[in-house]
């Protein structure tokens, strides 16, 4: 990846991340480092400060984030990690470095307008559960959302 | 020549610093028969030179003298001494600059540097023809110091004082002297007995004649001027007669009241009627009428009838010269930490509280027992930066006691076999022996562990602790008997309110501002009013008691003289006031107040900016030594008879504004001799009719350089003069003039390199203007009155 370093991104890290003072509250409160010990919001913090953009926005750590928000709420410095880490998503994806899962699970919402397919042990489930049959989602509007969003763009670019 | 006072005029070629560009002789030869003595000299800073001056002044009674050498910075202060002894007035004393304003920055252009030199000259001239003598006030101080606050800064400064022989009365809110500083059992870096070296320190105050120790009372009103207060003072009613009260302790078994214990942070107990720890001053007991039933048993058991059940408040009135503020500080509510637990789980405290838990004869007496519960204690995690470094949840500022104090505690928590863990954001400990204290509690088998605490949560009797441990890159989860948080000092609403009342400015934070951060960092920004320790921020005892020592010395120069006070006054001629009180809005001393419908100024409050001077619709004020006519005189005697092409009037703020004027000198940058400069306290002393009035004597343009706000001795008055400069330029667009020939900088003594660029575009701008048309001239001659 050769690109310069997208300017809302330089921004972001001018104005809020250089705050961060290593402190370690983000980590000690995430409930993913908690699952997954390599997992580190800390770290990808300090590569931002010292340039190493490129890295995160290729590397998997961004996608591994359940926006849970605690980070957000607990920082000190007011860096406001999760809302970095959603707009390192939406840089790693314009510059087609979004997972393939991810991708996928885009295609999925495009055809059918649910994050999750509907099979037939899931339908089994609803009618033992007596829960009402699910109607068909608006493929078209959803279809709309994804080509205002750039994500059919994303998704030709880079086919998973 | 005129009636005026008979004036001399020396000219100075400072070697060839001025003779080698200004012609010196010409100048000289103008002023002949203008002035009743003129003449030049090599260097007029030589003693002989300064001798001749006063023989001359002496022989042939001259009344006014104007030095035209370097700058004022200079020597002004050995002139004015010296032709003081002469019988001179210091107002008929003028010093112009013609080296850093003229032959230094003009060097390409002799024939320009020159005019200027007499232009300048002739301003000076023609203001002291309009002189009136002045005389500073003289004010006798009452040489005695309020001290508020018994803490270690309050002992120290007292007994400072007192040694000196100066009066002090120092002024205590609770039952006892000693601060929090009585609370901790030892001390860092010296693990001293806190107790130990600070009691002998109170029974010093309590016996010392010049120290009068007010204790249980608080400050309730001040009012009067520097070097004269008088201070209002209610002492809570006490319930124990001071006098009689031989601190037997008889009264104490007999209470049925058992209430927290503030000496213990609340973890012990005390009786209604109490002595707050057993080596108080004064010994004397208490009563807490919060909690007493009024039951009367210690009545029965008290032999020398000292206690009194229906004591009342009472106010007393103190008058004194200077006051130090040292009323320290409290720590930030941990209640706002939730993650934390403080206040839910007894197992977690602050470390204050561990102070008392530490201390032998704390609320365990000896045992480290968890509050409440009463475990043993057997390990303790340190939470680091709980509230501190943390502008989003607490405080933004870093505590600078917290993690030596949390060093000292593990030590002494090591030293009793406890296990110690301290998770920390950084260990920060820089200070005399700081970093071998830290060293040697690494010695000690203290755990560090890198990572700020996120969560704090019950588990079983324990408690768990949660956070990153980001040298090893893991998670951590601790499991503690006791967790000790480390919130950050912050000022206390008692502080605040003091503050206010005394009308001495707070930062952000509610700590006192220090007249200069740097400089003078003992004296707050009012006049007689100092502050030693917390108060002005987060420090430890050996900086507390640094600015102790210091802050007392500061108060005993300002009282151990009757005090001059500058008689650069702004006055208001009562007859011409309607009592509108549009200068008591923009006075920024508050030194204006209305009385019997007419405005009135206090000459102590007045520092002089001359903000309010514009602001008068009925023009009934003026100020002493730089008087309208003085002013006006000036801008005609520069402006009017000189044959310049283009004539710019710089009015430059006189302190910071005015230096870096003279640094562009110093450095020797160049710039067109169009500007003739005029110092004023601030640019807000400058009404619309004086810019006018230049425009009408033949200026084309006018230039305001304005010092930052809140730099220099009138800093508060710099905050009004932009807004103001804005709305005049709107005024001379309605007078024909095009407001760009107004131009209005702020300079910092840094920027002087700037200067060189501010100087050249406005003279360019100004040459490509034009001189103002004559029509205009001629019709503002006209609406000014002038001939």
């Amino acid at each position: 990846m050769n690109e310069e370093m997208p300017e809302d991104l330089e921004v972001l890290i001018k104005e809020k991340v250089v705050h961060c003072f290593q402190c370690g509250s983000c980590v000690g409160s995430c409930p993913t480092a908690r699952a997954i010990p390599e997992y580190n919001p800390r770290r990808m913090m300090e590569e931002l400060i010292l340039g190493r953009w490129r890295e995160v926005l290729s590397g998997r750590m961004i996608w591994l984030c359940t926006l849970c928000h605690t980070c957000y709420e607990v920082c000190p410095q007011g860096v406001g990690i999760s809302h970095i880490i959603v707009e390192l998503r939406n840089h790693a994806a314009r510059l087609g470095l979004a997972p393939p899962e991810y991708l996928n699970n885009v295609r999925q919402v495009a055809s059918t307008g649910w994050t999750s397919p509907l099979t037939g042990a899931v339908q089994r489930i609803r009618k033992e559960l007596g829960l009402p049959e699910v109607k068909m989602a608006r493929v078209e509007e959803v279809g709309r959302l994804i080509e205002l969003t750039e994500l059919r763009r994303m998704m030709e670019e880079k086919p998973g | 020549m005129d009636d005026g006072p008979r004036i001399g005029v020396w000219v100075c070629e400072c070697g060839g610093n001025i003779g080698g560009v200004v012609d010196v002789e010409e100048v000289v030869e103008r002023f002949r028969g203008y002035v009743a003595e003129v003449s030049k000299e090599t260097f007029l800073c030589s003693k002989p030179a300064i001798d001749g001056i006063r023989d001359a002044v002496i022989k042939q009674g001259l009344e006014g003298v104007i030095l035209a050498c370097c700058t004022p910075k200079m020597h002004l202060e050995t002139f004015m001494r010296s032709l003081e002894e002469a019988g001179l007035n210091r107002a008929y004393i003028e010093v112009v600059n013609i080296r850093e304003q003229c032959s230094w920055v003009h060097m390409a252009d002799p024939a320009g540097a020159t005019q200027k030199t007499i232009d300048l000259i002739r301003g000076a001239v023609e203001r002291v023809r309009c002189s009136t003598p002045l005389e500073p006030l003289r004010m006798k101080v009452i040489p005695e110091v309020l001290v508020i606050g018994g803490g270690v800064a309050g002992i120290t400064a007292s007994l400072r004082l007192a040694e000196f022989g100066m009066k002090v009365h120092l002024v205590e809110k609770r039952p006892s002297i000693g601060g929090h500083m009585i609370q901790f059992p030892k001390v860092f870096p010296t693990l001293d007995c806190s107790q130990c070296i600070l009691t002998p320190k109170m029974a010093s105050v309590s016996k010392n004649p010049n120290i009068n120790l007010i204790t249980y009372a608080e400050v309730s009103e001040i009012s009067g001027v520097p070097g004269d207060y008088t201070v209002k003072v209610t002492l809570k009613p006490r319930g124990v007669d001071l006098e009689k009260c031989t601190g037997c302790g008889e009264c104490s078994p007999v209470c049925p009241v058992e209430v927290p214990n503030e000496y213990d942070e609340s973890l012990g107990s005390r009786k209604a009627i109490y002595v707050p720890f057993p080596q108080s001053v004064p010994p004397a007991y208490t009563v807490d009428f919060g909690s007493c039933i009024l039951c009367g048993k210690c009545l029965e058991v008290c032999a020398p009838d000292a206690i009194i059940l229906d004591d009342r408040p009472k106010e007393i009135e103190l008058r004194v010269g200077a006051i130090i503020i040292a009323t320290g500080y409290e720590l930030y509510d941990p209640m706002n930490l939730s993650n934390y637990g403080y206040g839910k789980y007894p197992n977690v405290v602050t470390g204050l509280e561990m102070e008392r838990i530490l201390d032998v004869n704390g609320p365990g007496m000896g045992q480290l027992l968890v509050p409440k519960t009463q475990r043993p204690i057997k390990s303790v995690g340190y939470i680091l930066c709980a509230g501190s470094r943390d502008p989003e949840n607490g405080k933004p500022y870093c505590s600078k006691v917290c993690c030596l104090y949390a060093l000292k505690q593990a030590q002494m928590l090591r030293d009793r076999g406890v296990e110690v863990w301290l998770h920390y954001i950084d260990i920060r400990a820089p200070g005399r022996r700081y970093e071998e204290f830290y060293r040697a509690t690494q010695e000690k088998g203290a755990m560090f562990v890198k990572g700020k605490v996120t969560e704090v949560l019950p588990y079983s009797e324990k408690l768990l602790v949660r956070g990153e441990d980001m040298m090893l890159n893991i998670m951590v989860e601790n499991l503690y008997d006791l967790v000790v948080l480390c919130p950050p000092l912050v000022t206390s609403d008692d502080t605040l309110k003091l503050a206010k009342g005394l009308r001495v400015p707070v930062d952000e934070d509610g700590f006192i501002l220090e007249r200069h951060p740097k400089l003078d960092p003992l004296a707050t920004k009012r006049d007689g009013v100092f502050a030693a320790g917390v108060v002005t921020g987060p420090k430890d005892i050996q900086t507390t008691t640094s600015e102790a020592e210091g802050a007392a010395m500061k108060a005993v120069n300002f009282l151990s003289k009757e005090r001059l006070i500058e008689p650069n006054k702004a006055v208001i001629y009562a007859s011409l006031c309607d009592g509108c009180g549009a200068c008591i809005e923009v006075c920024p001393e508050s030194a204006i107040t209305l009385r019997d419908g007419r405005a009135q100024i206090n000459e102590l409050l007045c520092s002089g900016c001359g903000a309010c001077i514009p602001s008068c619709p009925k023009e009934a004020m003026d100020q002493q030594g730089l008087s309208e006519s003085q002013l006006k005189a000036q801008i005609r005697g520069i402006l009017e008879p000189s044959e310049a092409e283009i004539k710019i009037i710089a009015f430059v703020e006189g302190e910071v504004a005015y230096t870096a004027v003279d640094l562009a000198g110093l450095a020797r940058i160049g710039y067109p001799s169009s500007f003739r400069i005029i110092p004023l306290p601030s640019m807000s002393r400058l009404k619309l009719s004086h810019i006018l009035y230049a425009f009408a004597l033949g200026a084309d343009g006018v230039m305001l350089l304005e010092a930052p706000e809140h730099e220099g001795p009138y800093g508060r008055a710099h905050a009004i003069s932009e807004k103001r400069a804005e709305e005049y330029r709107l005024e001379l667009e309605d007078h024909g003039i095009d407001s760009v020939r107004l131009w209005f900088s702020r300079i910092y003594i840094p920027d002087w390199r700037k200067l060189e660029r501010v100087f050249k575009v406005f003279h360019s701008t100004i040459e490509g203007e034009g001189p103002l048309d004559p029509e205009t001239r001629a019709f503002l001659r006209n609406r000014l009155g002038l001939t």
